[in-house]
């Protein structure tokens, strides 16, 4: 995933075009996106476990991180 | 923006981010001031790439810290509440704090690592811990790691969460206001407050760190704070720097380089502080 990310960036710097910014925008979001990724397989792992407490933290933080989202448009 | 430019912040992003690793500390802390001062950067973009290049650090060293059963999973996100929290309201504050107190916060964290790094980390689960008290929700955090050196596990258990909680909260705002890990608040937070092994509380603050980053990162790129141009080339030259900088630390001894360290700290918070007042020794007047 990460590789793909480097890989991306490394695409933009031969196409200095306003599609290669697109591209790196992309691989940007990709970074950001691995957290949350992370975080959704936390979460089933717990209701997997019947571990609801800590599935519930799980759930929260990723409300707070697509609350983070919608701010981020409603502001813009 | 040509690619010289880009060229440029590639090999700033990566000697900062070495550096960085050299210490084991995230790289943003020297990212922000470099792009600032020297980039001429605005901090807004500044901060917009450096929360991207945290999470491709804390990302990409998270892996071998889950291998060795270092970070305690269930902690780190009961944290993360708190610390996303913290970095939802960092980003609400960002859009209307004038970027003279930005300069100014960011001097007075550049002096606590200095000073962090003066003093020496003494491991908190050594020290007598006190008689068990807490609820069995808290007691479900305990946990214990490997200890390579003492050949067992080490049992250890989390102490005054609430507290802990409230750190966490700081440093997700101080994260996201800031565009660093702010690994400088949590590290202290985790070994004095929930009084954590020093392995499991560095292991523990890089996962959080991530996610923490993500949740800031989240808003500052649907805002269109994270330039492209600026942040791909500094994430991709934090994650190589970073990989350079922990095979470095294999390597060399500690310290006079923390004494170096030290010193360049001083000196980018006094620029730092030189930058919210106005004067600027690069630019002439900010």
């Amino acid at each position: 995933m990460i590789a793909a990310g480097l890989v991306l960036s490394l695409f933009h710097e031969r196409t200095p075009f306003p599609t290669g910014a697109q591209v790196v925008t992309a691989g940007i979001g990709l970074f950001i996106l691995l957290p949350i990724l992370r975080v959704i397989l936390m979460l089933t792992i717990f209701v997997k476990e019947r571990d609801y407490k800590f599935a519930a933290a799980a759930a929260v933080v990723l409300l707070i991180i697509f609350a983070g989202f919608a701010i981020g448009i409603l502001s813009k | 923006m040509n690619t010289g430019t880009e060229l440029w912040l590639f090999a700033v992003s990566l000697g900062a981010s070495a550096l960085g690793g050299m210490l084991g500390m995230a790289s943003g802390i020297f990212i922000v001031p470099v792009l600032t001062m020297f980039g001429h950067v605005d901090i807004r973009s500044a901060i917009g790439a450096s929360i991207v290049s945290v999470i491709a650090c804390s990302c990409s060293s998270a892996a071998p810290f889950l291998k060795g059963r270092l970070t305690n999973v269930r902690l780190a996100i009961v944290l993360e509440t708190a610390t996303t929290a913290g970095a939802l309201s960092g980003v609400l504050l960002a859009g209307t704090i004038p970027a003279s107190y930005l300069f100014f916060i960011f001097g007075m964290i550049l002096l606590l690592s200095a000073q962090q790094m003066l003093a020496k980390r003494r491991d908190p689960a050594l020290a007598p811990t006190q008689p068990l008290t807490g609820r069995s929700t808290t007691r479900r955090l305990d946990s214990s790691y490997p200890d390579r050196a003492l050949g067992r596990d080490i049992a250890y258990r989390v102490e005054r969460l609430p507290m802990g909680m409230m750190l966490m909260y700081g440093a997700g705002l101080i994260s996201a206001l800031l565009g660093i890990g702010s690994g400088v608040l949590k590290v202290p937070a985790m070994d004095t407050t929930l009084r954590l092994p020093i392995k499991v509380s560095s292991a523990t603050s890089n996962f959080m760190i991530c996610v923490t980053a993500a949740a800031s990162a989240g808003a500052y790129l649907v805002r269109g704070y994270i330039v492209a141009p600026i942040a791909g080339p500094v994430a991709l030259g934090s994650v190589v720097g970073a990989i350079l900088g922990a095979r470095v630390l294999m390597s060399i001894s500690n310290d006079r380089i923390r004494l170096l360290f030290v010193v360049v700290l001083v000196a980018l918070a006094a620029q730092m502080f030189l930058a919210a007042f106005g004067t600027d020794l690069f630019r002439g007047t900010a």
